[in-house]
């Protein structure tokens, strides 16, 4: 009796002691739950609904699902998600890491160049696209500016995204590589956490800069390699940014630049297939769950010091 | 003697490779950005031509002006504005809130809350875009500026708020003791003693906040289906893309993208020093 008596004392002054820090974390807990937690449950009740915010509202229990593996369009949307996530993930990844070694060399300056490198991300998206939509334009009377040097060059024009094969999404892949300045930043940055004794040792040891890189460089940036591969990966599942300038509002001629995040976006915001969308955005989100611990589990290459 | 100057030559040589290589980059990464910028400034003649120009005829300052008054740019440039000064402040202000009592204080729940944000941050933005898009049809919100900052108010992002945490895990605790047997409430404290100490992070967090949201163009088009919704610049440009050929100004559009660009790229140079910190931090970190 006495034992509960003091624990409920003790319970009592902690939940007095509590109330700043509650007052603290009270809008963060007011934001989670309206914008956070309630729309995660509420997309999770739709999945099973045939809803369209007006009027429509009709329980259809696993048929969105069933939608999601019949959808005549799907196969177009996965492969055209897959080529792209299986070129673009490498190109970012490997191309900003080459641009963080050109700047980690010891030259005067390079911290400008650093910076001249970054001013393309910071262009936002939907100048990007206006820009893209001229400089890759195939109008063969009026060609952009990438025409004209494959026609200076002597080579053929290209359709660029306008193309209604893989051309598209070779093209999106083309425009984030100006956007590699991004990723070469945290390269970087990494590179300064690399322990210099390291180097000085294999200097004494007569090591060359190929096998410093080989043996030192690539090894100790492995965690980042593995975290930028996961988010990379993440976020290209998701793109949906060819709504800025792809034609057909996105989805590119014959469909070429239709990928699942813009899938998603189009059945929601262009449909009003609420359900449906609602049941793409779990299945996504399913799948990202299921090659994220994949990831995890065959990351035996990924070294960590500890 | 000969085999000191051969290294010197040689050294001198990879320099100026190097240098070209850098300067070759620089102009390739710069291409799209200068185009725009001569774009803008092309004059209406020379850019309705069938041949697509890379430089302008001269400098016609002036399409920027006629952009803005003629061109319908104005009223999104100012909402643009409003927008972005008000996720400016929140972004720092909500996430060092959070922060603090993350790292300063003590309360019942502390863990089990802290997972809980964490967690968020694993699930896909795109799941709950369909229920948000419902919440603002119901609170009548759709077709109005307010989707663009009222989420951020409250809570900018598990990341946002784990950055600052681990900044104010380094103000030692000891800065606070004296202010506590002054007799300062942990209010006082947080404000008087601990914000000025994360000024750096607090910077990053305020541009941040403001470039994020001065770019989106998805938020509106999800949310606004009226085209007498307020527009924002970045929405306004939107509805511009696949029109750029009907256009009788392309050089408006352009103009006013060069705007669009060049804030956060000011933004971007005068804050960089905090920028490039908290964009390393934020890659490495989580």
């Amino acid at each position: 009796m006495i034992a509960t008596k003091k624990k409920l004392a003790l319970f009592k002054k902690k939940v007095k002691h509590s109330v700043a820090g509650w007052l603290f974390i009270l809008p963060m807990t007011f934001g989670i739950c309206m914008f956070t937690l309630v729309p995660i449950a509420q997309s999770f009740y739709y999945c099973f609904y045939d809803y369209d915010v007006i009027s429509k509202f009709d329980f259809v229990g696993m048929g969105n699902f069933a939608k999601v593996f019949t959808d005549p369009q799907m196969w177009k949307v996965v492969s055209n998600t897959l080529f792209f996530a299986v070129v673009n993930i490498p190109a970012v990844l490997v191309g900003s890491y080459l641009l963080a070694l050109l700047l980690n060399v010891k030259l005067k300056g390079t911290k400008i160049f650093r910076v001249l490198y970054y001013l393309p991300c910071v262009v936002p998206a939907i100048v990007g696209g206006i820009v893209w939509s001229y400089v890759m334009r195939q109008n063969p009377e009026t060609p952009g500016l990438f025409n004209q040097f494959l026609i200076a060059l002597g080579l053929p024009m290209s359709q660029f995204f306008y193309a209604d094969d893989l051309t598209a999404i070779l093209s999106i892949v083309l425009m984030n590589l100006f956007g590699l300045g991004g990723g070469t930043i945290i390269w970087l940055a990494q590179f300064k956490n690399i322990p210099p004794q390291l180097y000085e040792a294999a200097e004494i040891d007569g090591a060359k800069s190929l096998r410093k890189f080989f043996s030192i460089t690539l090894p100790m940036s492995t965690p980042m390699i593995f975290y930028n591969l996961i988010t990379t990966f993440i976020v290209t599942l998701q793109f949906n940014g060819t709504l800025t300038f792809a034609p057909r509002n996105g989805l590119g001629n014959g469909n070429a630049t239709y990928m699942y995040g813009l899938k998603i976006y189009h059945e929601a915001f262009r449909r009003y297939n609420m359900g449906y969308a609602c049941a793409l955005a779990w299945v996504l989100v399913v799948v990202v769950g299921l090659i994220t611990v994949l990831l995890f589990k065959t990351n035996k290459w990924v070294q960590y010091d500890d | 003697m000969t085999d000191t100057a051969l290294y010197k030559t040689r050294r001198v040589v990879k320099k100026s490779a190097l240098y070209l290589l850098l300067i070759a980059f620089a102009v390739v990464f710069l291409f799209p950005y200068v185009f725009m910028v001569n774009r803008g400034l092309m004059s209406n003649a020379r850019i309705l031509e069938p041949h697509m120009y890379y430089w302008p005829d001269g400098l016609h300052f002036k399409n920027y002006a006629l952009a803005f008054r003629d061109g319908g740019y104005g009223k999104p440039l100012l909402n643009s504005f409003i927008v972005g000064a008000i996720v400016g402040v929140s972004t720092p202000l909500s996430s060092f809130l959070a922060a603090y009592a993350f790292s300063k204080l003590e309360w019942l729940g502390k863990k089990a809350m802290f997972t809980l944000m964490m967690l968020t941050s694993l699930l896909p933005g795109i799941v709950t875009q369909v229920p948000l898009y419902v919440l603002y049809n119901d609170l009548g919100l759709t077709n109005t500026l307010f989707p663009l900052f009222l989420p951020g108010l409250f809570f900018c992002g598990a990341m946002n708020v784990f950055l600052m945490r681990q900044f104010l895990m380094s103000v030692p605790k000891e800065m606070e003791e004296s202010a506590k047997l002054d007799g300062a409430n942990a209010f006082l404290r947080c404000f008087r003693i601990c914000a000025p100490l994360c000024t750096p992070i607090i910077i990053y967090m305020a541009v941040q906040g403001f470039v994020g949201i001065w770019g989106d163009y998805l938020t509106p088009s999800m949310y606004n289906n009226r085209t007498d919704a307020p527009y924002t610049l970045a929405y306004a440009l939107y509805t511009m893309t696949g029109e750029e050929t009907n256009s009788t100004h392309p050089e408006w559009i352009f103009a006013a993208a060069t705007i669009m660009s060049i804030v956060p790229t000011i933004a971007f140079i005068a804050f960089q020093k905090y920028l490039i910190e908290g964009i390393a931090t934020a890659g490495l970190k989580l």
